[in-house]
């Protein structure tokens, strides 16, 4: 037998195979889930900055950090987050961001990898996390040298209880988690993390100073306050979110019960994109029909459908944000406050760029 | 349906038979090939811009498909029915033709092979791929490719004796 042979076996092997029709509508849904979690790069540099590490596997990308120069962000002016960041996108089109709104060019570093908080939006340089203020200027949160290197994404999060954010740096080969005050410019607390490259570093939720980070191997919990780490979940297991007690988890139950001031977390299985809300109360997962966590009836918001083809997210301030289709003519977006459900219209929507995007409430 | 979105469903179209066979091929399972394709396009139409820049971008989604195929092995693998080469195929019946035996043996040492080493093999003589082309969809090195290669025909030959390696 030669060569030749195996080739023709595996041609009527395979060509012998009943292929199963495919759902491309399925994967679409499917996809829509995905595109909200994942980073989503507007801007040309970005991109090819991506494209250059796809090519390269882990490859450093060459980094102007040590100089956190922040001169490519135009000041945009005072930007209001007192109603929440209330961000959302038509990708590559034009952004909204706390009631303004804004060629995406320029500001095609925010994503919906950026983190949206109280005190402006999260976001990543090059490795190096920075901060969209309410002023409508950038500043760096991280100063010196830091690293930008492919496939190190463990995004920021932010406190629903204090002004923290909770992200993740590269220096040489250590990798420091960092808790920051964003109302006074303070680290509270930080750590090392000792992860390898830390390719599958992911800061999944962070809550009451609690951070819960996610390695190839297992779901730690770092309180910042002791600086003690506890082991939360193993590898079939997703912490999805963390908010006043309760506990979203995905695949198998958190290996060990998680206390947090004595009080153990209340464990909810939910989907790996669904969202809580601040108090803890509801779970946001793609409908305007919230599910309870404590055998409370749902809360059902105004706007929205409760099945279909909306968008929705956590917005900074704990309000939920929503854009609801409206008959093909594009979206209707609506922040609803938590817990009456009741809406504000913000304002239409009608995507040239793909699906909308919130911006900085990843879910 | 959006202008990305309609690209995308004629890509899924175009490829998904192809893709399918690819995906048995390597998890050796049908359901299961039928779910990491599922789970590989989705991944496709939430990276479709990067996907539809990509110079190749059927390259680009079956590197996704078998990422998402070799991935899932890590438990699969021991869930599935693995064919042992001393087991009658089914179907096989004794036949005269020698060749037609052979090719079934062939087939189920195939199906019996660590994963990463089948889909080389499938890569190599179903895809038609070059080594640099087999190093790219798998991720890995051209050495590994060879390595692998090599272990692959090995543990053929010992099925087919007079299996001859070919240079690429």
């Amino acid at each position: 037998m030669t060569e030749l042979d195996l080739r023709e076996t595996l041609e009527r092997q395979l060509g012998g195979v009943d292929v199963p029709p495919g759902d491309p509508l399925l994967a679409i849904a499917r996809g829509r889930r995905r595109r909200v979690r994942r980073r989503v790069l507007t801007g040309t540099a970005a991109a090819l900055a991506l494209a250059g590490v796809a090519a390269a596997g882990v490859t450093l990308i060459p980094s102007e950090s040590d100089d956190p120069t922040t001169a490519r962000y135009a000041s945009l002016g005072p930007l209001d987050f007192s109603q929440g960041a209330r961000a959302y996108a038509d990708p590559g089109h034009e952004l909204h961001l706390a009631g303004r709104t804004f060629p995406a060019k320029d500001l095609d570093y925010l994503d919906t990898d950026a983190t949206a908080t109280s005190y402006g939006v999260v976001f990543f340089d090059r490795g190096r996390p920075m901060l969209l203020g309410a002023d409508g200027e950038v500043r760096a949160l991280v100063d010196g040298p830091v690293e930008a290197m492919g496939g190190f994404h463990p995004t920021a999060k932010a406190d629903s209880v204090n002004p923290w954010v909770a992200y993740a740096t590269r220096r040489g080969t250590t990798t420091t988690l960092t808790v920051h005050d964003l109302a006074t410019g303070t680290d509270v607390a930080s750590t090392t993390v000792d992860c390898g490259r830390c390719e599958d570093l992911v800061i999944d939720a962070f809550d009451d100073g609690v951070a819960y980070v996610r390695t190839d191997e297992r779901t730690w919990a770092w309180f910042s306050a002791t600086g003690v780490w506890q082991d939360a979940a193993g590898p079939k297991s997703r912490i999805v979110d963390v908010r006043n007690g309760v506990v979203l988890y995905d695949g198998l139950p958190p290996s060990s019960t998680i206390a947090v001031d004595g009080h153990p977390l209340n464990e909810i299985k939910a989907p790996v994109d669904a969202q809580l809300t601040f108090d803890g109360r509801y779970v946001l997962d793609w409908s305007s029909r919230l599910r309870s966590t404590d055998g409370s009836p749902d809360l059902v918001l105004q706007q929205g459908p409760e099945k279909g083809n909306g968008f929705w997210a956590i917005d900074s301030d704990g309000s939920v944000l929503v854009a609801a289709p409206m008959g093909g003519q594009g979206y209707e977006v609506y922040d609803c406050a938590v817990p009456s459900g009741a809406c504000d219209e913000l304002g239409p929507l009608d995507p040239k760029g793909g699906d909308p995007e919130f911006i900085g409430v990843d879910m | 349906m959006q202008p990305s979105e309609q690209e995308f469903a004629e890509l899924f179209s175009a490829s998904w038979a192809r893709l399918f066979r690819l995906a048995f091929a390597v998890s050796g399972d049908r359901a299961a090939a039928e779910d990491d394709l599922q789970n590989a396009f989705a991944k496709v139409y939430a990276q479709w811009g990067r996907v539809h820049r990509a110079d190749h971008p059927e390259a680009y989604v079956r590197r996704m498909v078998l990422n998402e195929v070799l991935g899932g092995r890590r438990t699969g693998f021991l869930k599935r029915e693995r064919p042992h080469a001393q087991v009658e195929p089914p179907g096989a019946v004794a036949s005269p033709e020698r060749s037609v035996v052979d090719r079934d043996a062939i087939w189920a040492a195939v199906r019996a092979l660590p994963a990463r080493q089948r889909a080389v093999v499938v890569l190599r003589y179903y895809e038609d791929l070059s080594e640099a082309e087999i190093a790219d969809a798998l991720g890995c090195s051209r050495g590994t490719v060879k390595s692998q290669a090599s272990a692959a025909i090995a543990a053929l030959r010992r099925t087919a004796p007079d299996l001859v390696r070919e240079e690429p």
